[in-house]
């Protein structure tokens, strides 16, 4: 492909240009400042359009940088022959903004519009994109210096029967590299790195899932034994009870038992105290009579003496008193016979005064004998008790003895002295007579209600003598009552309990149990027992409370683990991902630096031919350059590499002018492009000049080459 | 006389664990629940007796509320005798959480017990241990111990794995081998037993049999057969005995490979996957689709699932097979999606190929060709990685 022509309305500081290019070498001389560079650019932005649009930077952005200075429409036309003849017109006029830009394709030799290319026509015809495009066929000052393209590659390699796939290179690095940079186990943002991390803590949570799991079954176990030693308890309880049960039992028998016995031998108690009492009640009788004789003779007596003692039975000392009376009323009347005996008898019976002193002498004798008889006793210790009786009795007679011998000498005295006052004491005593005799027959009235007490004088005392052996009677006979009814009641009482007990099981009743074992002690082994059950109790509900705590806290851990390894599973499939992007990005690698190796050679020797005409120099010398797979340059010194940044610019401009150069011819073998030169030589030393020229001429012979210069020394 | 077999519960079984948290938690009610189901079941039916013939947890550490739930559930039925025969999955401490156990419960350990169910129906079981105390004991002494009377019905409880066949040199017992050529004229009539997750059965002599009734639920899709118990029908008199398998499960789990050769984008592969798991569930779909499935490969799928019909509740596997070109958009996320809702668990495995003769790009002068011949000549990597390998790469090149 060659330029034909060009027609610049305006672009940058050109305005209203046209220029028409020959074939071979072009050279554009123009002083700095002419606008060789914007010249270059117009026909770049002729093929590929305005470029940097997106660019922050004003010095990069295409539109910034060519808007007319002066105004006025913005583009030109550009006219160019491909390989086969055929001419075309390319008109663009720019705006704004890109959607104002226009792009229009003429048939140059028609004039028609033509829809062969598109606006991409630089892309289309050239098959490389615009960034390729700089790097290649675009040779500016500015731009000497930069690397490859996929496309170059892609250009260089077309030798591949698929061209496609290098082309596509760099594209799968780059999605391979940030497909395992996403993954990368190394990075705190590599899925891998992240998944590891998270599991790291998932695994972390659930690492004492063991030790629970073991006091989960170790509780099992322990409720396991809790429970039967529980139930040991329990049957104990129920054993204990049962035994305090029996025992409590066994004691109301044997309760019922002893009362039992009371009530036999109560009865028989009875049955001896009422014989015997009968015996003294009927005295020598008892023997010979009948039961049913004694019981109607004890039946009689009763009745007699229930009349009598109707108003109650008399009490003692009432008893002694009226005994008392009746003998002083004796006693009285004895006095009363002696006084009269003593001739002063005015009623009734008198005392005989010979019978009382011939009396009187015998007691004094009596009274004084006893007297020695007791103080001898007492003396000699014989015998205390009866010495004293027998002193006592002897004083006592010689005392009353003189106190009678008084009275009667004083009755003598006074019988002689006196009769009149002789005869008021008799009065007295009657009179005294009187009234005790009227207190006993009243009393007397009241016992023996059928007695006659008409004659208060001769009132026979003796007869009534018998009543306090009536009262021993009555009291003998209330007592045989007493004892008949209080035997019959016991009899009653057990006959009673012999129809509500079973006697032959009391009479059989055993102790149950162990021997010895006292109600207390069951009740405490009982006690301690239940303590200890329900001790249990409780330490089983604390166990069993535990275990659900556990078995909460486990169950978050199954699902930690659950969710681990599932992770487990995400993880692996990651990491086999990464390993086969790795895999598969170093074997990509090395089959592009294989392949590369395979035009490696003519790429190099089309180097060292166009380096060799830079430097001016024949084939003998040899080159101290290597190219390696990636196309770059390298400079052998002292047998090793090294980057060409540590040449000077003008070297390292050649270096890469031949590069490209090699590029251009490798890339371009069925449309040869144009070469646009944009003062490639301007850091090129003066001795480097002539092999410039040369290398300007060799490439002219293939390529039409339009060629910009400053400089009259480098045209 | 009607008795229920059953074994390998494994309840508390945590497995399946791609479910999501919700589901793996449901699913473990459900095995507790099937069981629970279980007992309904046999109530209705008058069943006498339930053997379970071991592995009733699947670990030691049993929760709370399952071990509850069975104590509970055995009291609640006084009306059927229990018969629990311990497996290597299980422990003793489980039931006995400081609760008596039930009374209609029955155990063994690892001597004979014999309980006399009826007249002359006899059940006896131990745990099998090849030592006692420390001490190994003699061979088949298990087999050698058994006495049973000739006039019963015998029914035999063991959990272990059953060897069949004789062989001249057996190799050294373990705990939970049986060797069924030992029981022969022992005159057991059912050999009970437990440890295998998948209905099986066979002869013990001209008179018995044994018989493994697998799990009552499918754990994961290695167990994918139908699942339930056997139903014994033993007439007293004759001991004539019907035998029933009862497909009892919650839900079956599915394994379902769909043939997908040839087909070029997402949305015919999930047609096809649909119209085979409408074909599965008794209701094909009126589709095209329909005329590319191979009613072998159904019937097959249909067999190996128990016969039985694929319902929504069930669990899926769908595993993508066969070839897909190159060029074929195969888009799984969205294959996922659409049939994720189908059934209680959808899972899709993508076990296709695609079809790219690498062959052709081997001798190319090419990136292609130098990729492939720089795979093959690195002897560092495993032929299938080495297909893996040049799969990604050229899939990558090609820029599919």
């Amino acid at each position: 492909m060659k330029l034909i022509s060009a027609k610049i309305e305006n672009f940058g500081k050109l305005r209203n240009r046209s220029i028409d290019f020959s074939e071979g070498l072009n050279v554009f001389l123009r002083e700095n400042g002419f606008g060789k560079t914007t010249l270059a650019s117009f026909i770049r932005v002729m093929f590929y359009g305005l470029s940097g649009d997106r660019k922050s930077q004003d010095g990069d952005s295409d539109r910034k940088k060519y808007r007319p200075w002066q105004g006025g429409s913005f583009g030109g036309e550009l006219v160019i022959q491909l390989t086969g003849g055929r001419t075309y017109r390319i008109v663009r006029s720019f705006g704004e903004r890109k959607a104002q830009d226009t792009f229009s394709l003429y048939d140059a030799e028609t004039n028609l519009i033509s829809t062969d290319f598109s606006e991409n026509i630089g892309e289309e015809i050239l098959k490389i994109d615009e960034r390729s495009f700089r790097r290649t066929v675009f040779i500016g000052q500015q731009e000497l210096e930069t690397g490859m393209t996929s496309q170059i590659n892609a250009k260089i390699g077309n030798v591949s029967e698929d061209p496609e796939d290098m082309n596509r290179y760099e594209t799968v690095m780059e999605n391979i590299k940030d497909e395992i940079n996403n993954l990368s186990p190394n990075r705190r943002t590599g899925s891998i790195f992240k998944k590891r991390m998270e599991l790291e803590i998932l695994q972390s949570e659930f690492k004492n899932k063991e030790a629970l799991e073991k006091e989960l079954t170790g509780s099992a176990e322990r409720l396991k034994n809790l429970g039967d030693e529980q139930r040991t308890r329990a049957k104990n309880i129920e054993i204990l009870n049962s035994r305090a049960m029996a025992l409590s039992q066994y004691q109301d028998t044997l309760k019922d038992k002893m009362k039992y016995e009371d009530l036999i031998e109560d009865i028989s108690e009875c049955e001896k105290r009422l014989m015997e009492i009968q015996r003294r009640h009927f005295g020598a009788e008892a023997d010979t009579l009948t039961p049913e004789e004694r019981s109607s003779r004890l039946n009689h007596d009763m009745r007699e003496l229930d009349v009598r003692f109707r108003n109650g039975v008399p009490g003692e000392t009432e008893l002694r008193g009226i005994e008392k009376r009746i003998s002083r009323i004796q006693f009285l009347h004895e006095k009363l016979d002696l006084m009269e005996q003593a001739g002063l008898r005015t009623r009734g019976k008198g005392y005989g005064g010979e019978f009382s002193n011939l009396t009187g002498i015998m007691v004094c004798i009596l009274s004084v004998i006893l007297i020695i008889i007791g103080a001898y006793m007492i003396f000699t210790d014989l015998s205390l008790v009866i010495g004293v009786c027998i002193l006592a009795a002897g004083l006592s007679m010689l005392i009353i003895m003189l106190i009678s011998q008084a009275v009667s000498g004083n009755h003598g005295h006074k019988s002689s002295g006196g009769k009149e006052r002789h005869r008021q004491t008799i009065d007295e005593v009657y009179e005294e007579i009187d009234k005790l005799t009227s207190e006993v027959v009243m009393y007397l009235m009241r016992y023996y209600p059928k007695a006659d007490f008409s004659d208060p004088d001769n009132v026979d005392f003796e007869a009534f003598r018998s009543l306090g052996n009536d009262i021993l009677r009555y009291n003998r006979l209330c007592d045989i009552k007493g004892f008949a009814e209080e035997l019959a009641l016991k009899r009653r009482e057990k006959a009673e309990f012999e129809q509500t007990h079973d006697i032959e099981k009391l009479r059989n009743a055993m102790r149950p149990g162990e021997d010895g074992e006292s109600f207390e002690t069951l009740s405490r082994k009982l006690q301690e027992t239940t303590e200890e059950y329900n001790e249990a109790v409780e330490t089983i509900n604390r166990l069993k409370l535990h275990s659900q705590n556990i078995e909460k806290e486990l169950e978050k851990i199954y699902e930690k683990e659950r969710q681990y390894v599932l992770g487990l599973d995400e993880l692996r499939e990651l990491e086999q991902r990464y390993n086969l992007l790795i895999l598969t990005r170093d074997h990509i690698e090395e089959a592009h630096n294989n392949f590369t190796k395979e035009y490696m050679a003519p790429l190099m020797s089309a180097f060292e031919k166009f380096y060799r005409i830079l430097i001016n120099t024949n084939g003998l010398r040899e080159i101290p350059y290597r190219m390696d797979a990636h196309f770059n340059v390298n400079f052998i010194a002292e047998g090793r590499e090294h980057s060409t940044q540590l040449l000077s610019a003008g070297f390292r401009n050649m270096v890469e002018l031949a590069r490209r150069m090699a590029f251009i011819v490798a890339m371009y073998q069925k449309e040869k492009p144009f070469i646009l030169l944009d003062d490639p030589f301007v850091n090129l030393d003066d001795y480097k000049i002539p092999g410039a020229m040369q290398f300007l001429d060799e490439i002219a012979r293939s390529y039409q080459v339009i060629y910009f210069t400053c400089h009259e020394s480098r045209q | 006389m009607k008795i229920i077999h059953c074994a390998d519960l494994h309840l508390d079984s945590r497995l399946n664990t791609h479910l999501d948290e919700k589901r793996a938690k449901e699913r473990r009610q459900e095995l507790l629940g099937t069981w629970l189901r279980l007992l309904e079941y046999a109530s209705k039916q008058q069943v006498s007796a339930i053997l379970i013939s071991g592995d009733m947890f699947d670990t030691a550490a049993v929760s709370g509320t399952t071990a509850n739930a069975v104590i509970g559930s055995i009291r609640n039925h006084p009306e059927i005798v229990f018969f629990y025969l311990k497996g290597n999955h299980d422990t003793d401490t489980f039931l006995n959480r400081a609760e008596a156990l039930p009374e209609n419960m029955y155990t063994f350990n690892d001597s004979w017990r014999m309980f006399r169910l009826s007249g002359n129906i006899v059940v006896s079981g131990r745990e099998l241990s090849t030592s006692f105390a420390g001490a190994q004991l003699p061979e088949n002494w298990a087999a050698r111990t058994l006495k049973l009377k000739e006039e019963d019905f015998n029914i035999v409880m063991l959990h272990g794995q059953v060897i069949t066949g004789y062989s001249t040199e057996k190799p050294a017992e373990t705990d939970e081998d049986i060797y069924i050529s030992d029981y022969a004229e022992h005159n057991i009539d059912y050999m009970a037993l437990g440890h295998i997750h998948k209905y099986s059965e066979g002869r013990i002599d001209g008179r018995g049999m044994w018989c493994y009734p697998g799990c009552l639920e499918g754990r994961g899709f290695d167990e994918c057969s139908r699942h339930g118990f056997i139903m014994l029908d033993i007439n007293e008199e004759t001991h004539e005995v019907k035998r029933q398998m009862i497909d009892f499960s919650t839900r079956h789990l599915w394994l379902v490979p769909v043939d997908i050769t040839g087909l070029e984008t997402s949305i015919d592969i999930v047609n096809r996957t649909k119209a085979e798991l409408s074909l599965l569930g008794g209701v094909p779909a009126s589709s095209e689709e329909i005329k590319n499935l191979d009613s072998d490969a159904i019937k097959e799928i249909l067999e190996e699932s128990g016969g039985g019909r694929l319902k929504p509740e069930d669990m899926v596997r769908v595993i993508l097979k066969g070839e897909l070109d190159i060029t074929a958009e195969k888009n799984m996320t969205f294959i996922r999606s659409q049939l994720d809702s189908m059934f209680y668990y959808t899972e899709v495995v993508d076990d296709t190929r695609r079809t790219v003769d690498y062959r052709i790009f081997e001798n190319d002068r090419s990136l292609k060709g130098e990729f492939i011949r720089s795979v093959r000549e690195d002897m560092e990597i495993g032929d299938e990685l080495k297909a893996e390998i040049i799969e990604c790469g050229i899939k990558l090149l090609i820029g599919s």
